[in-house]
């Protein structure tokens, strides 16, 4: 996995951060810029990690658990969808206001083990946000890595994430982006079907390719399925993965999930590691 | 002509492995055609007397509602199958059209239905290959209903 960082401050004692920038990303869904002013004398990039998550508290509502949708110099992005009292609040948030942040937690995606091989990412709606944050890391160090392809299954044309971010990627950067929706509108003119069914198509060198996945549990599993079809080792693949995280720290056990606690251990696992813990459905 | 016609059916992932002289066989039912963006290859109703091995380009399978804009159910892409109504001699379900200038293998449906009463161990692989395309088909279909991104675990 890759190095992290230990928390500077406290893991228990959320920190202030000022909301800098709000970028509306689709109907329901945003994505903040935020600067945390305890960290301001370090870069952000040494703090923060593609793949880990925050907890991120709303004074007098709550706290949630939000992935790393990217870091910059100054500024952590975390990409929320409304679904519930505190993300929904956390996407009304406008600059100037104030959130507190607890984190970084967890493993990050391990992408030095995809160095000189080609790298397949694939993301299913939110999932598309950590999944984003690992694109950034791998386009600053491109010349790192082979053929890098992303897979993006998005609900509708309106859905999509990071919409401008895709295209300017896809036009000026050397990566191939492949974007599939479930349910089209009159306007859509690419493909339409399940992220799985765009496998298939691609031109994977199995034995060469490092694959990184995040999205709804029943995708990962079909994707996992179809790669391991394709050729794909099960010791070449991550996953991120979700589950009820409060604490963050491995006390609470909310995120246990077999003899791993999510919020250390994970989210991020090898599918080797975990692959038959996916097929139990009690956990 | 003819041995390009082969060797591109056989480059075609439905058609990869299959031997030489099933691939002749084959190659003798069909022809390779273009289609320009937007024209319609079958019309729901229509015999189902043709199926397409898509070489290059985009294509919808698309439904029709009254009143509004077609719906497209799902794409295809170059290496994919469309249609599979012909093996019961029945009508296309779904419109085809194309969504970009498209080069497909087109095949007689009635002389692949020959071919393939011929040579029973061919017949079989076939649909046993078909079968395959229509499970993969089926099991995205239903994970396309279970609109499984809007009520997804994660919110971020």
């Amino acid at each position: 996995m890759a190095e992290q960082s230990l928390p500077a401050v406290p893991a228990w004692q959320p920190q202030p951060a000022i909301v800098r920038r709000v970028r509306r990303e689709s109907p329901d869904t945003v994505t903040l810029y935020l600067e945390i002013p305890e960290l301001a004398d370090q870069s952000m990039r040494r703090q923060m990690h593609a793949g880990q998550f925050n907890m991120l508290y709303l004074f007098g509502i709550g706290e949630a658990p939000i992935s790393i949708s990217g870091v910059s110099r100054r500024y952590v992005h975390h990409t929320i969808k409304a679904a519930g009292a505190v993300t929904r609040a956390l996407t009304e948030l406008t600059p100037g206001q104030r959130v507190g942040v607890r984190g970084p937690f967890g493993q990050g995606w391990p992408l030095e083990r995809a160095r000189k091989r080609n790298v397949l990412l694939i993301a299913g709606g939110i999932g598309m946000a950590p999944i984003r944050a690992a694109v950034r890391d791998i386009m600053r160090h491109r010349g790192r890595y082979e053929r890098v392809d992303l897979v993006y299954g998005s609900r509708s044309p309106a859905d999509v994430l990071f919409r401008s971010q895709l295209e300017r990627w896809q036009e000026h950067e050397d990566i191939n982006v492949h974007l599939t929706v479930d349910h089209a509108n009159e306007a859509w003119d690419g493909p339409v079907g399940f992220v799985t069914a765009m496998l298939a198509n691609l031109p994977l060198d199995p034995s060469a390719t490092t694959a990184y996945l995040c999205g709804p549990e029943i995708m990962m599993r079909r994707a996992l399925s179809e790669l391991a079809h394709l050729g794909v080792e099960h010791k070449d693949m991550y996953l991120s993965m979700e589950r009820n995280m409060r604490c963050a720290i491995g006390i609470c056990g909310h995120c246990q999930w077999g003899a791993d606690f999510i919020c250390q251990q994970g989210p991020i696992f090898c599918a080797e590691k975990i692959r038959q813990r996916l097929q139990v459905r009690e956990l | 002509m003819k041995a390009d016609l082969k060797k591109r059916l056989k480059s075609h992932r439905f058609f990869e492995g299959l031997a030489p002289a099933a691939v002749e066989k084959l190659a003798a039912c069909g022809r390779v055609e273009t289609a320009p963006a937007h024209a319609t290859l079958a019309a729901e109703g229509a015999t189902a007397d043709r199926f397409y091995a898509l070489l290059n380009g985009r294509i919808a399978i698309e439904t029709h509602v009254p009143g509004k804009p077609p719906i497209t159910l799902q794409t295809v892409e170059a290496g994919d199958i469309v249609g599979w109504s012909w093996v019961d001699a029945r009508e296309w379900v779904f419109d085809v059209r194309t969504l970009s200038d498209c080069e497909l293998f087109t095949f007689d449906a009635s002389r692949v239905m020959d071919v393939l009463n011929d040579d029973n161990a061919l017949g079989f692989e076939i649909m046993r290959r078909l079968n395959r395309v229509v499970s993969d088909r089926l099991g995205a279909t239903r994970l396309q209903l279970l609109d499984i991104y809007g009520q997804g675990e994660r919110n971020g």
